[in-house]
């Protein structure tokens, strides 16, 4: 514990006092190059305290979960801050927060890192250290610390100060770029929605206090002296659940993610959607295990899986229907949102219903895939962000061709990508697995499951497929075949074209802090995807002792568990071995051809790379193709086929050139996905706001007497209402 | 284990042999001599001693990616019984595995497809990737079948040590439906005539074909080899089904729902020599049934394939209510 708020006060440090100095050394001009110079040293000095302070709080997490030196958590890691009055707040760390703790830093390390290349090597005043970057730092160093504080905090009034604290520092790193008008659209969204979150907390909480009568705020007198019956509890829960899935991005109010995370800047955008969405589901867990898991009837798990369900196939269909390389990996959290939910339903209907081993199996895929889903989306994001800040540009259809500029970023991409869509060998199907184990068993329960759980493994399956489609969508027209724009950012790069000198390790060097941490989150995705029972093991340990469930056989987790990802471990090692057999051969049936063909065919200088690819006898050069894009395929048409059969759950808005007087003029074709909710709902919505505001107008008259007279009237009404009741009473 | 790796490649040699059936089978229909049996062995052994040409716009990704797919099938073979005998591997749950591994061939196929830059290519692509997600949903409506009769998550299961119950709960009917049900998927995943036709010469229409254009010599041969041994896979997927069972039970002996496969190798079982034969000759009749659908139908339109394959799904559902106790 000491150690978590040692290194909270390193973070904030670190992140407070560069304002101190940019703003006394920022004053005088004179003698601008060394003042520069020493800036530089400053803010590389508290980027490696920033640094450290969070790799400390990813060792408490990582002391906490592996229970290394023997710790032992549920004893001594408790901690109360008088503040006055009687008014203390609680903090402690469980298996469960430092889990959390362990995602939180280990993300938030990664993206720190990734920030130094990616703030101080842009093209404008690319190494100066201005007021608005220190002030982003600062803000990161909020985030992180509030974020570590959330999962820490033990009672309503520490929760409810670092969710706000949260909250409010995420929305002003989001709003980095402020000068932009879809920056501050998409802020201003979030903001919103995360402050009705925030005022449902504090309602819920506030129930729950009201029911408890006495005692002071912290959880665990709350749930001691509770009174509440088991419906109101339920009652309750689904009220946290609504405020929770609020900042996690399940379907229906996930509207601020694909408006919000495309204007951050990269690294900001993955530690939201790697981290701070996730918070979302650690509150959903907290308050489950608060408000007593056995009380619970089957209602609330389905409830919860039927919800993840709707949410997982909207996410996943948007994901698949986007063009907008940001926005996908948007969705792709809404979607990953509804996975994880549809694990935690399924683990809380198996514990309602008493199936100890689904329940550890469901839980175990839902903490699993939080995992796999923060290494994986923050790969993604931090891999998108360098595209997007190099070419400028950020739709697929106008990409094309960039792995011969970015290969370790393609590599990593791709990498990031399969484990989206969940293959075999790479993390994202560890978790899967998981829960498909526990949807297949939990066909057996009763009726009503066997519907849920059929339709949430057909889900599972046709969303692996969907997001195949819109990942590799993704990948391939963004970074294979032939460009469809020239990108005139790259021109300094175009010498690199050829792909042998792309190897050459001058150009890896430029950018080192922006390859070293995707490269750091590619090989973890591959190494849990390898070896799973590395982390699978604490995971279970973790899901036994969070949530009570240390009485299944330790030979089940065995059988159904552990001995499959041995055997996934020695398929892989299969995999690989016939893989160089096949390689071999190619390599032995090459040779010997290669030779005889040179020989023949020395006159017709036949080079191996120096074919254009078959069009069908009707071959453009590169260069008509980069005039005119007839005849290229687009990352839309890529997935037209499969959106049109969906169309009414996709929204698009189409545009295409039709026939004027006799002749087709210039054909075109244009079309915008827009999302469901934010055009159906939302916008219904704001406009029933401005309709009542447009009605209560005439009470707004602008002159101060009138604002006077109406305070005072209210204070009065508010008197005699008090006065009435009491008199009632 | 020596016996299954024997049988096994054995199968695996004899698939090129098997894919031949198809066309003589129409070409008998159509009143044709056809090609010989051998045919495809020619085929590849041309393709094997030719040199390989690529595309300038190419990336390492279209060299690799027909390796990692022929050895995703051949790994995917080694988890498959052949006709009452255990698979060569076999794990808890190896069922969503096989599955995912036949995607990741599948995924690296799409990525060589647009990685030519080739429009044509990519509309193949966009087809695969659509119409197969269709058949995931089928296949895993399927197998969700299978483990609401037998409780277990692997193949062996449903066509090894838990067959007597499979085919004791689900009656005929139910197991036709299925078996129609996965020769659609197979008529889908093989790119085979409702579906895809192989022998058209229109680029614009093909959906298999045209995303390997640019293959050549020895990658080529690999595809191909590739395509035959997936159409043996699902060929024995379909035969294992209709394998009848009550031959085997007297010989070999086996407690009903009995973790068998406990390790990943699995134990020998004895596999008679009269049983071989019947399993081949289902094999063989479903490869000669590909042919006759092939030479009595024309190819829908792609407008048509999604119909044609939710069809399936119906039978798949019908299939479920008709096995449904309680």
């Amino acid at each position: 514990m000491d150690l978590v708020f040692g290194s909270l006060v390193v973070i904030f440090l670190a992140g407070v006092i560069p304002i101190f100095i940019i703003v006394g050394v920022g004053e005088n001009k004179e003698n601008k190059e060394s003042k520069e110079s020493r800036k530089n040293l400053w803010l590389k000095i508290f980027m490696i305290l920033l640094g450290v302070g969070i790799f400390s709080e990813m060792l408490v997490g990582l002391i906490g979960i592996f229970n290394l030196f023997s710790f032992n958590l549920n004893s001594n890691l408790k901690v109360t801050f008088i503040l006055f009055n009687g008014i203390s707040m609680h903090f402690r760390i469980d298996t469960l927060s430092s889990y959390f703790i362990l995602i939180i830093s280990f993300v938030s390390l990664i993206s720190l890192i990734y920030s130094y290349d990616y703030f101080f090597k842009q093209e404008e005043n690319s190494t100066s250290l201005n007021l608005s970057r220190t002030l982003n730092y600062f803000f990161f160093s909020v985030l992180v610390g509030s974020m570590i504080l959330v999962v820490c905090s033990d009672d309503i009034l520490s929760f409810i100060f670092s969710w706000e604290l949260m909250g409010i520092s995420s929305f002003l790193l989001i709003i980095y770029h402020h000068q932009k008008e879809e920056t501050r659209h998409g802020g201003l969204y979030y903001f919103i929605f995360s402050h009705i979150g925030v005022t449902l907390l504090i309602f819920g909480f506030a129930t729950l206090y009201s029911y408890a009568g006495a005692g002071d705020f912290s959880f665990n007198s709350l749930i001691s002296n509770c009174k509440l019956s088991n419906a109101m509890k339920e009652c309750l829960f689904i009220l946290f659940f609504v405020a929770f899935s609020l900042k996690g991005g399940v379907f229906p109010l996930h509207v601020w993610l694909p408006l919000a995370h495309p204007v951050a800047p990269a690294h900001i955008s993955a530690i939201l959607s790697g981290v701070m969405i996730k918070m979302g589901f650690y509150g959903i867990f907290r308050m489950y295990l608060l408000l007593g898991p056995e009380s619970f009837s089957s209602k609330v798990g389905s409830l919860i899986l039927f919800i993840g369900i709707v949410s997982a196939l909207m996410g996943g269909l948007y994901t698949m229907a986007q063009n907008n390389l940001k926005k996908m990996l948007a969705y792709c959290s809404v979607e990953n949102a509804g996975i994880i939910l549809i694990a935690m339903g399924m683990g809380m209907l198996a514990i309602s219903l008493g199936n100890k081993l689904v329940a550890a199996l469901s839980f175990a895929g839902a903490l699993i895939h939080i995992l796999n889903h923060a290494l994986f989306k923050s790969l993604l994001f931090l891999s998108v962000g360098e595209i997007v800040q190099k070419t400028h540009n950020d739709s697929i259809d106008k990409m094309g061709g960039l792995i011969k500029y970015f290969p370790y970023t393609g590599v990593c991409f791709l990498i990031g990508a399969l484990a989206v869509i969940g293959v075999p060998f790479l993390n994202g199907f560890i978790g899967e697995f998981l829960i498909y184990n526990s949807l297949f068993r939990g066909i057996s329960f009763n009726n009503f499951s066997f519907i849920i759980s059929v339709l949430s493994i057909l889900i599972l399956a046709f969303l692996g497929m969907t997001s195949f489609m819109g990942f590799i969508k993704a990948f391939s027209f963004t970074f294979l075949g032939e460009s469809r724009v020239t990108f005139s950012s790259l021109s300094s790069l175009s010498s690199l074209s050829s792909l042998s000198s792309l190897s050459s390790l001058s150009f890896f060097k430029n950018d080192r802090y922006m390859h070293y941490p995707i490269m750091i989150l590619a090989l973890l995705c591959l190494l849990i995807g390898i070896c799973p029972l590395l982390i699978l093991k604490t995971i279970f340990a973790i899901v036994d002792k969070s949530f009570k469930l240390q009485s299944i056989a330790s030979g089940d987790y065995y059988t159904y568990v552990f001995l499959p990802f041995r055997y996934l471990s020695l398929a892989l090692g299969i995999f690989i071995v016939i893989m160089m057999i096949i390689l071999f051969i190619r390599h032995k049936l090459l040779k010997n051809k290669s030779s005889n063909h040179f020989d023949n065919h020395v006159d017709n200088h036949v080079d191996d790379h120096n074919v254009p690819t078959w069009d069908c006898g009707y071959e453009m050069t590169i260069k008509e193709k980069k005039d005119n894009f007839q005849a290229c395929y687009s990352g839309n048409s890529f997935s037209f086929s499969m959106v049109d059969f969906l169309r009414p759950l996709i929204l698009l808005r189409e545009n295409y050139g039709l026939i004027k007087e006799f002749f087709v003029s210039n054909t075109r074709y244009q079309v915008e996905i827009r999302d469901l909710v934010e055009v159906k709902i939302i916008s219904k919505f704001l406009k029933w706001i401005s309709y009542l505001k447009s009605a209560g107008q005439w009470i707004e008259k602008g002159s101060t007497q009138m604002h006077i007279f109406y305070i005072a009237i209210s204070l009065f009404l508010t008197v005699v209402g008090f006065f009435i009741w009491g008199i009632h009473k | 284990m020596m016996r299954q790796l024997i049988l096994l490649l054995i199968f695996i040699i004899i698939s090129p042999l098997l894919y031949a059936i198809i066309s003589r089978t129409k070409a008998f229909l159509v009143g044709k001599k056809g090609i010989p049996f051998l045919f495809n062995y020619y085929t590849l052994i041309k393709l094997f001693r030719k040199n390989v040409i690529y595309s300038k716009t190419i990336t390492p990704i279209f060299k690799v990616a027909p390796i990692i797919n022929l050895s995703a099938i051949l790994l995917v073979l080694m988890f498959l019984p052949l006709g009452n005998l255990s698979p060569l591997l076999s794990f808890k749950g190896d069922v969503l595995f096989i599955f995912y591994l036949l995607t990741l061939g599948k995924i690296f196929m799409v990525l060589a497809g647009v990685d030519t830059g080739s429009s044509f290519e990519g509309m193949g692509c966009a087809r695969e990737v659509f119409f197969s997600a269709l058949g995931e949903i089928v296949l895993f409506l399927i197998f969700i079948m299978f483990y609401r009769l037998t409780n277990q998550l692997e193949l062996s299961s449903y066509f090894v040590e838990g067959k007597l119950i499979l085919h004791s709960k689900a009656t005929l009917i139910p197991i036709i439906f299925i078996s129609i049900a996965l020769f659609v998927i197979l008529l889908l995943e093989n790119a085979r005539v409702p579906v895809d036709d192989p022998l058209t010469h229109l680029e614009l229409t093909m959906i298999h074909e045209v995303m390997i254009l640019d293959y050549s010599g020895p990658d080529l041969g690999i595809i191909h080899l590739t395509s035959q041994l997936k159409m043996f896979f699902y060929a024995a997927l379909i035969s294992n089904l209709l394998m009848p069972v009550t031959s085997v039970m007297s010989i070999v002996p086996i407690i009903p729902v009995m973790p068998v496969t406990s390790g990943m190798f699995s134990v020998d079982v004895i596999l008679p020599f009269s049983q071989l034969i019947v399993f081949t000759a289902i094999l063989i009749s479903v490869y000669v049934i590909v042919g006759v659908v092939e030479s009595s139908m024309g190819r829908y339109q792609l407008k048509r394939v999604p119909k044609f394959v939710l069809s399936s799904l119906v039978l798949v559902v019908l299939a479920t209510i008709l096995t449904w106790r309680g």
